[in-house]
């Protein structure tokens, strides 16, 4: 049986305009990137912004042309088998929105699939259950231009759906929803998968507990690059080895120099000036380290306020891996 | 999972992508009044130079024909040519053309259903300006008429679906573009005046937009009070409106196609790209 | 040295008031000029303009067949030349609103500055004079040549000219007001207001025929806007006669005082329509509304 996706030493270049007196530049949005994603699999993609997990959605669903390598989805190239591609495939992205103001959700929904020839029966029998599912049923006739931020993405997500794809491209589904709202959608994604057991999803997502949650596999990619794949137990595994520290400091120290002491393998501090706390996340090596880190921070008279071992998570496999947070300020560059 | 002939991917999508043109001209109807008023006192200021001019009657026909036209060639500006940089600002370009049907068919869609919102308001504002400024037709030939008509559109949304390619293409603002292309073709295709006017070569050149060989043969139809003031006769401008149509589609296709693949490897297709 | 984070003041006094004005003025000239990108100025500053004034060339050459001189088609020329600057300096106060409503969606951010809103407009406004009159030099310059229009330049009126054509201008700028005023309160068709305004304008103020023409009724409307009297006086300090008869016998500082009468009535008529309409649309909380299309 085909790989439902398979990427090969896949590379994306983008030529960037830098201003008037400025060279133009070229950033390396994928790097090299292997990847293999079996039939009927919840894949994840976790990654900062601007890791290159867009790019890659893009060239899959057939958006984008790869700058060398090779990408194949349920076996066809994407380069080159465009149109059976497209007939396998929806894609949905958080944060933007489609169709027409004019139009009520229901017609928003109908109109997209009859792009994909479905009949109108099968089509407004798939719009009920999915409105009733995320909860837009009541909102079915309302103008599109009349819908909150949330409900016109939840629109989105359906919009995904009613096509009945063999492979669902999610690039940020959940991005910028509230916290019910995201947990309507992820809960409706556990629930297609069961039920469509043939089917297969790539999930792209900067919200760790999300690829937890859904994800049979994860890839952490940063830079482009793919720093590791496997299921997310695996992956926390390959940490559970060492040691997580949550400490809460007084002060808003600067920490950074912490990094570069034996045993550390990553960190992440975030402070609260109201509180005038800061707190800090290590990853050890080994318990091992404990000692000296408390020393260090001692002798620097920065007081501890408390200290507990957790145990470790896909933002700590990340920051393991890359030795700063998914959500760090200086991820964001490409 | 079902995947539905070619034929009935094409004429769904047609239909689906119809559907919010012409919903939206009949759902939104107070738009009718400020799209019929301001053509209407546009032309009100050509009709009133004609008659300071104690211009034949004759001329404030061709002045409600041609500001009735407006509609046409103001859809395809702004709802054909600069369709595609909406929606890919909306983000629904990608989504049209990720879709397993040709984006000819959307752009078809985008078509039809423009033609029938245009049709509205340009019939509005021929009913209300003739009946206003008193114009009187004499029609000898409906048939040839509507055929004249309907080559014109075919032609000219044709033109306009190959716009939206170029536009995108061109990598400028759309609003731009269509600014540049709103009063300069009222110019040269003659909307308030014979084009024959402007000489025998530009009228010649400017008949590459198919309304301004559709609008002069309507004219010469519906008002043959002085034949001295078409271009050609409309049977030859129907014969060059018959050749533009298969012309400015096929040529629509080859943009498609150069357009998608430029951007798939620009990466301008969407607004996000990592 | 120390950064000064001192609190702005709300304009009050005539000072800040011109520094604001200066400031406005800056940034209308940023926003609408275009100068940078000369595909962009060329499309709003010449060839929209050019092809207006050459459809009127040629509507007239198709039925006179006659030469460009005739004093029938200078009169219309020059008046479609000099009525850009209703269109563009209107529009440009007006389109401020709903352009930075609903495109930039900066409006709400301007109004919680201490720039005070309405000098804000003007400077959107004296930024499209600057433009228009690029336009209006470049028509005026085809009209000579090549199309041959014959001005009588020893008998020019020089003065009356440089005393009509500012009041105009400022009797068009209080008229943008009015409709900034609607624009502030009306979402979906604000924009066909500011157009239908100045289409209607085009009609009625006799910028290119004469308005005796226009039914009887019309011709009220017509004689109660500045415009019409504004395009008389340029017509008459330039080309040395009128172009509607019923004016005729009018003398200069009768229509002088007709423009500076109107120009004070449409400068309180617009100042209290956009109060009233600022107080409505704060009311209604329409100041940061779009119509989402």
């Amino acid at each position: 049986m085909n790989k439902a996706i398979q990427t090969i030493d896949l590379v994306r270049e983008f030529r960037v305009k830098a201003g008037k007196d400025r060279e133009n530049r070229v950033i390396r949005a994928l790097d090299g990137v292997n990847l293999e994603v079996e039939q009927g699999e919840l894949f994840g993609l976790l990654g900062p912004n601007g890791a290159g997990k867009t790019t890659l959605i893009k060239i899959l669903v057939t958006l984008l042309y790869p700058t060398s390598g090779q990408a194949f989805v349920d076996g066809l190239d994407v380069t080159r088998d465009v149109l059976p591609i497209r007939q396998r495939i929806n894609m949905v992205s958080g944060g933007e929105y489609s169709g027409y103001g004019i139009l009520t959700v229901r017609e928003t929904l109908w109109m997209f699939s009859q792009f994909y020839g479905i009949p109108y029966k099968v089509a407004f029998e798939r719009i009920n259950e999915l409105l009733e599912v995320v909860g837009l049923k009541s909102e079915a006739n309302t103008r599109v231009s009349r819908l909150s931020t949330g409900m016109r993405q939840k629109m989105n997500f359906c919009r995904g759906f009613v096509t009945g794809p063999k492979i669902l491209f999610l690039d940020e589904p959940t991005l910028g929803l509230d916290v019910e709202a995201a947990r309507d959608i992820r809960a409706y994604i556990k629930t297609w998968m069961e039920k469509h057991r043939d089917r297969t999803i790539l999930l792209t997502t900067h919200y760790m507990a999300e690829a937890d949650e859904l994800c049979d596999r994860v890839a952490i990619i940063d830079h482009g690059k793919i720093l590791a794949c496997d299921t997310p137990q695996a992956l926390k595994k390959r940490v559970s080895g060492g040691s997580i520290l949550e400490m809460s400091l007084s002060g808003l120290d600067e920490l950074s120099w912490l990094k570069g002491k034996p045993g550390v393998k990553g960190l992440t501090s975030s402070s609260s000036i109201e509180k005038n706390r800061t707190a800090l996340k290590l990853v050890l090596e080994s318990e091992e380290f404990v000692p000296e880190v408390i020393r260090e921070l001692n002798q620097r008279e920065i007081p501890i306020l408390s200290v507990q071992s957790v145990e470790p998570t896909l933002e700590d496999v990340f920051l393991t891996l890359v030795g700063r947070g998914l959500s760090d300020e200086n991820s964001t560059t490409p | 999972m079902r995947i539905p002939p070619p034929l009935e991917l094409f004429i769904r999508s047609i239909i689906g992508r119809a559907y919010p043109r012409v919903i939206g001209a009949n759902r939104e109807l107070s738009w009718l009044i400020p799209e019929t008023v301001l053509p209407l006192l546009g032309l009100a200021a050509y009709v009133y130079v004609y008659r300071a001019m104690k211009a034949p009657t004759e001329f404030v026909g061709y002045v409600v024909l041609g500001g009735a036209m407006t509609a046409y060639w103001l859809n395809i500006l702004w709802s054909m040519a600069s369709q595609f940089y909406w929606e890919k600002e909306t983000a629904n370009l990608q989504l049209y053309i990720m879709a397993p049907v040709s984006p000819m068919a959307i752009l078809l869609g985008m078509g039809i259903g423009g033609l029938v919102a245009s049709t509205i308001r340009a019939g509005a504002v021929i009913i209300v300006g003739s009946l206003l400024f008193g114009v009187t037709y004499q029609v000898s030939s409906l048939g040839l008429i509507l055929l004249v008509f309907f080559l014109s559109m075919v032609a000219l949304y044709g033109m306009g679906m190959l716009l939206a390619s170029l536009f995108l293409l061109s990598g400028r603002e759309a609003y731009n573009l269509s600014n540049a292309l709103q009063e300069p073709v009222y110019l040269f295709s003659g909307f308030y005046f014979p084009v024959k006017s402007l000489g025998f070569w530009a009228a010649a050149v400017a008949s590459i937009i198919p309304l301004t060989l559709g609008l002069d043969a309507m004219r010469q139809l519906m008002f043959p009070g002085d034949p001295t003031l078409g271009f050609l006769s409309p049977w030859v401008e129907c014969g060059i409106l018959l050749l533009l149509c298969p012309l400015f589609l096929y040529l629509a296709k080859v943009a498609l196609v150069k357009m998608e693949r430029a951007a798939r490897i620009k990466g301008t297709l969407s607004l996000r790209w990592q | 040295m120390a950064v000064s984070f001192e609190v702005p003041r709300r304009g009050s006094t005539l000072k800040e008031i011109w520094i604001q004005f200066k400031q406005a003025s800056r940034l209308g000239w940023l926003i609408e000029s275009n100068w940078a990108d000369p595909f962009v100025f060329a499309v709003y500053s010449l060839i929209r303009p050019l092809s207006t004034a050459l459809i009127l060339v040629f509507m007239y050459l198709v039925v006179v067949r006659g030469s460009t001189s005739n004093p029938f088609f200078v009169h219309l020329y020059i008046g479609n030349a000099f009525f850009m600057y209703a269109g563009r300096v209107m529009m440009g106060i007006s389109y401020a609103i709903i352009d930075d409503r609903e495109h930039y969606e900066m409006l709400k951010y301007i109004y919680i500055s201490p720039l005070k809103i309405f000098v804000f407009l003007l400077g959107r406004g004296v930024a499209q004079v600057i433009t228009t009159t690029v336009s209006v030099l470049v028509i005026l310059l085809l009209g000579l040549w090549p199309l041959g229009i014959r001005i009588p330049w020893s008998s020019l009126n020089w003065p009356l000219f440089f005393i009509s054509f500012p009041l105009g201008i400022i009797a068009i700028a209080f008229m943008g007001y009015l409709i900034a005023g609607l624009a502030l309160v009306i979402a979906r068709h604000s924009w066909a207001i500011a157009d239908g305004v100045g289409a209607v304008l085009y009609v009625v103020s006799g910028a290119i025929f004469p308005i005796d023409i226009l039914p009887s009724w019309v011709q009220v409307i017509s004689r109660a806007i500045p415009l019409t009297y504004w395009l008389e006086l340029l017509r008459r300090s330039l080309l040395g006669s009128s172009f509607s008869p019923s004016f005729n016998t009018m003398p200069d500082w009768e229509l002088f005082l007709w423009l500076v009468g109107l120009t004070v009535f449409f400068g309180f008529l617009g100042y209290f329509v956009f109060q009233r309409m600022n107080i409505v649309a704060r009311r209604k909380g329409l100041i940061d509304q779009t119509s989402g299309y």
